[in-house]
């Protein structure tokens, strides 16, 4: 097992990620952190979950083109975290590729943090902001 | 020649000299040679038949007196032998017209006249046939309608001949109802020259009608043409009467047999076989089937028991009636019963019975009921025996008739010290309830045979041989009367109820106790039938305020609240036993609390209800007190818990919305200082100062909304929503221009409301701003604006046919702070949230149902906590 699951890290070596949040900010900085930590290139940036629930459907079959990490915000206008992960538990027996979510939220209400912990497709809960080492520690966890 | 031919000889008489001359041919009629003449009147007159004479010489003295002709028929005697001649003559006279002498013509009429006596002969001979037989005899010539009558007209009818007149006077004698026929029937007679052979009523002279039957015959001449008719009418009446006589009698007797309930029968004895029957033997036999059998009919359905009693018939008189009652057995095997009555019909020359004629009846059914009858009495008695209530039957005179073993055990006597007359046997020491005697004539039985009316509920007391105590009765006595209204018994029953007795005296006991005991208790205690007080203690009066004569006869509901009335009623009615609360109202209206407890007891021989009222009013104020109490904590709790649903929705708000700019400027910050080109710098100080407004932002919405929420007791004013709603409108009213909005407002159901100024406009412009941010490209907007009042509330309803949301979706985000729906780029995502804030703090709630792309109505009720929870809150705590 372990000798199949570094090969497949070896294949992951620059793995696709996406940030979906509305922050700014938080886009920013994450993929400036994330690119100069040498982690990866390839960055999906998307402002709200309607826009990544878009891109994943069309996607679908093209594991390519299929993000292999998600950090996803909670707080966002139009589709929230909340309403993304619900969408997303239909989506996801059609995707072609697994995909690790971690929620990155600036919220540190315990509530929140319960209920990401329930929810299955959730890796993660990690409390805004995000250091560096953090993101080395998150991408590097799989492998 | 001529007068040779026709044998007629001449005479000649003159009268002077008395000579009379005759031709040859006058001598061979008178059959006399001419020397046996001496040619003198006298030797003619001579000749002449004696009988003929006198009417002779009369004609001749006529003829010579009156000069007219002479002409006569008579008989001559010569030599023995009659002759018949006819004479004419005529007169001559002389110059002075004195008749001189007769000169004629004489011939030999004696065959002629032999024949026509020998028909009148005929005639005779048949009218006295036609009088022996008592008919009327015509003849009737049709060319002059005149009709020739004889016979015994006077006898049969009455008239003369002269009055029955012609064939007209014939048709109008016939009956009117047989008149036509009978002219028909001549008609057709006379056409065919056929008999005539009718009958028909012919009027009497005296008016009476009789029956003729009328035989003719016509005569026709040589062309076959009928110019005659003869024949004969025969009065029949009396075969007609008879013959009617015979139908009636017929007619009735069939009619009888018809009619008739039972069999007829003519019996003849000494062949002992019906001869005669109405054929109504309801035995199931056929005739033939009798007639089969002939004398072992009888036998055969008779029963052999009943047979042996049948009457032997001899020489009885007619009036001999025998009655007997017998069984035939049907065909079907049953025996029936008959009941018949016979006597003599027919006896022979020596004066015995030969044949008898009966009636018989059926008297099955009858005799069933009559034995069924006498069953049911029978069985009607053995029961009366075996009852164990005591049963006399007396005769109308008061004698002993039936006495059952019960009625002697009660009365204590035996049967023969009860049977004689009433009045001598009265041992009884009957007494009244309260042990006086009890009068004699007021004794059921003679007081039923005085009145004729039933005599019930009596009741005394008699001593009792075998009984220490007096046994006490209930007697009722009955007559009973026959379908004439006679009295033919009396029935009189006997009940003891000595221990029935007992038991009362025992139960007023207990009621004395019973009243003894409420009259001590401190509650009130009330004895009512059906509501209606009987009886209550001054407990009662002390918790009503009425005076216990008052209570006595008052409708005890009358005691209770009108509300609470019919629950009592019911309770009453079903008998409930168990205590339950409800409010009672004094004499002087003052309402207090109640718990009634009622209980049904015997009471006076009837079944009551005894109710307990117990005044509860300091325990139902405590109750009250716990309940208001507990109305009032649940409306604090529900305040405390929305107070901390907007506490964690305000924790949200900071972690979500504060922290995250702040977190944002963290990082930027630290980007900064590792930012090695001063573009970078520029870029990461650009996004710095982005954060800082909206921390700063968010920081002054969330003041705003702290303020909110303190600011509880903001000042309120009575504000009009039109006036508030135009200046929102004027506001914006350049969105409302470049969006081409109709925006329409009616505000006349609920036009104004007390609340705080600033909030109503911020409501006013939020609702409205928001309406016409999210259109629908190429819908013209239409807002609508409206209050009115729904269950006492007041509702400010917002209704625009925009974009809509997905409520299923989005429905939880739409109030909160910073949620926009829609990729709007005025979406700031505070003024629903803000406006939330401001409606409850003011204890009201806003709602919204939509749909996309059809529009959105938001409601807001402005007052839905603020009476229940709200306001009284608030009181709890002053």
């Amino acid at each position: 097992m372990l000798t199949l699951i570094s090969i497949f890290m070896t294949i992951m070596k620059n793995p696709i990620i996406a940030l979906i949040d509305d922050d700014k900010v938080f886009q920013l900085t994450a993929s400036r952190t994330i690119k100069a930590s040498q982690l990866s290139d390839q960055i999906l940036q998307f402002d709200n979950g309607e826009e990544a629930l878009h891109f994943l459907r069309d996607n679908a079959a093209n594991a390519a083109n299929l993000p292999d990490y998600i950090f996803l915000d909670i707080n966002m206008p139009f589709v929230d975290g909340w309403m993304f992960l619900d969408d997303y538990d239909h989506l996801k027996t059609n995707l072609t590729k697994p995909i690790l979510i971690y929620m990155v939220s600036s919220s540190i209400d315990p509530r929140d943090m319960e209920r990401a912990r329930k929810n299955s497709n959730v890796n993660e809960y990690i409390i805004k902001p995000v250091s560096r080492d953090k993101f080395i520690e998150l991408l590097n966890k799989a492998a | 020649m001529a007068l040779d031919a026709a044998s007629m000889g001449i005479w000649e008489w003159t009268f002077k000299s008395n000579e009379v001359v005759w031709s040859d041919k006058v001598f061979k009629i008178f059959h006399l040679s001419p020397h046996e003449f001496d040619g003198t009147f006298d030797a003619y007159n001579s000749l002449i038949h004696p009988d003929d004479h006198q009417r002779v010489i009369q004609t001749i003295n006529e003829s010579i007196e009156t000069g007219k002709k002479y002409f006569v028929q008579h008989r001559i005697l010569v030599h023995g032998v009659v002759y018949w001649i006819e004479a004419v003559g005529e007169m001559i006279t002389g110059r002075s017209k004195k008749p001189i002498k007769m000169m004629g013509t004489v011939q030999d009429i004696t065959e002629l006249k032999r024949l026509d006596l020998e028909r009148e002969d005929w005639k005779i001979r048949y009218e006295l046939l036609a009088a022996s037989s008592g008919q009327v005899i015509y003849d009737y010539t049709l060319e002059t309608g005149n009709i020739l009558w004889s016979g015994i007209i006077r006898e049969v009818l009455g008239y003369e001949t002269s009055e029955l007149g012609d064939i007209k006077t014939w048709g109008e004698l016939i009956h009117p109802e047989d008149r036509e026929h009978a002219y028909a029937e001549l008609e057709k007679a006379e056409k065919s020259i056929s008999a005539y052979d009718v009958i028909y009523r012919f009027r009497k002279k005296t008016g009476d009608y009789v029956y003729m039957h009328d035989k003719g015959f016509f005569l026709a001449n040589v062309r076959n043409q009928p110019y005659r008719m003869l024949g004969s009418m025969q009065d029949i009446s009396d075969r007609i009467k008879a013959e009617q006589e015979i139908w009636r009698g017929s007619q009735f007797r069939k009619s009888i047999e018809a009619t008739m309930p039972g069999v007829l029968f003519v019996y003849d004895v000494k062949n002992k076989r019906n001869i005669y029957s109405n054929g109504r033997l309801p035995l199931g036999y056929s005739h033939e089937e009798i007639n089969a059998l002939g004398t072992a009919f009888i036998p055969t359905v008779v029963h052999p028991d009943d047979l042996a009693k049948f009457p032997v018939w001899s020489n009885e008189n007619f009036e001999t009636v025998y009655h007997l009652e017998y069984r035939m057995r049907h065909r079907n095997g049953n025996w029936l019963w008959f009941t018949a009555r016979t006597k003599p019909f027919e006896k022979d020359k020596d004066g015995n019975v030969t044949q008898i004629i009966g009636i018989a009846t059926d008297i099955t059914e009858q005799r069933n009921t009559v034995e069924s009858l006498r069953e049911s009495e029978k069985r009607f008695r053995n029961l009366v025996q075996d009852l164990s209530v005591g049963v006399i039957i007396y005769s109308p005179t008061g004698e002993l008739r039936l006495c059952n073993k019960s009625a002697l055990e009660l009365l204590g006597r035996s049967e023969e010290q009860l049977t004689g007359d009433p009045k001598t046997i009265t041992p009884l020491a009957v007494v009244n309830e309260d042990g006086s005697d009890f009068p004699i004539d007021k004794l059921p039985v003679p007081l039923v045979i005085r009145t004729q009316k039933p005599v019930r509920g009596v009741v005394f007391g008699i001593s009792h041989p075998q009984k220490v105590d007096r046994a006490w009765l209930l007697v009722n006595a009955h007559p009973i009367f026959n379908d004439r209204q006679e009295l033919i018994e009396i029935i009189c029953t006997i009940i003891d109820i000595s221990e029935r007795r007992r038991i009362e005296i025992e139960l007023k006991e207990s009621e004395l106790r019973f009243r003894t005991l409420q009259r001590a208790s401190f509650g009130g205690i009330g004895l009512h039938d059906h509501g209606v007080i009987v009886d209550c203690n001054q407990g009662l009066c002390d918790i009503t305020g009425y005076p216990m004569n008052e209570l006595v006869g008052k409708n005890g509901v009358d005691l209770i609240a009108p509300e609470y009335q019919s629950q009592v009623i019911t309770h009453i009615k079903s008998g409930y036993s168990l205590p339950y609360d409800v409010e009672g109202i004094r004499k002087d209206g003052t309402r207090y609390f109640l718990e009634i407890h009622g209980k049904e007891i015997p009471y006076h021989g009837r079944t009551i209800r005894v109710t307990e009222f117990r005044d509860i009013s300091s325990r139902k104020v405590a109750e009250e007190k716990i309940v208001e109490q507990n109305t009032r904590l649940l409306a604090i709790t529900e305040d405390f818990k929305r107070k901390n649903e907007q506490l964690e929705e305000f924790a949200q708000i900071v972690s979500h919305n504060l922290r995250s700019p702040v977190g944002n400027i963290l990082t930027l910050l630290n980007f900064f200082e590792s930012a090695e080109t001063s573009e970078e710098k520029s870029e990461y100080l650009a996004l710095l100062k982005e954060a800082g407004t909206t921390t700063l932002n968010t920081l002054s919405d969330l003041t705003e909304i702290l303020r909110i929420k303190q600011d509880r007791n903001i000042e309120k004013q009575t504000l009009e929503f039109k006036i508030i709603f135009n200046h929102a409108r004027a506001m914006l009213n350049a969105k409302i221009v470049e969006t081409g909005a109709e925006v329409t407002a009616n505000f006349e159901e609920a036009p104004t409301l007390h609340y705080p100024g600033i909030y109503l406009e911020s409501i006013f412009l939020n609702l409205l701003s928001n309406a016409l941010k999210y259109v629908r490209t190429g819908v013209r907007p239409v807002i609508q604006f409206k209050t009115y009042l729904y269950n006492n509330q007041l509702i400010l309803e917002a209704s625009d046919n925009g974009l809509g949301i997905n409520l299923e979706r989005y429905g939880h985000q739409v109030f909160k702070l910073r949620k926009t729906f829609h990729r709007h780029p005025e979406s700031r995502g505070i003024g629903l949230f803000m406006i939330k804030n401001q409606i409850e703090a003011m204890g009201g709630e806003i709602s919204l149902t939509s749909k996309e792309n059809i529009g959105t109505t938001f409601f807001v009720n402005f007052n839905k906590y603020l009476h229940d929870n709200h306001e009284k809150s608030n009181h709890s705590l002053n």
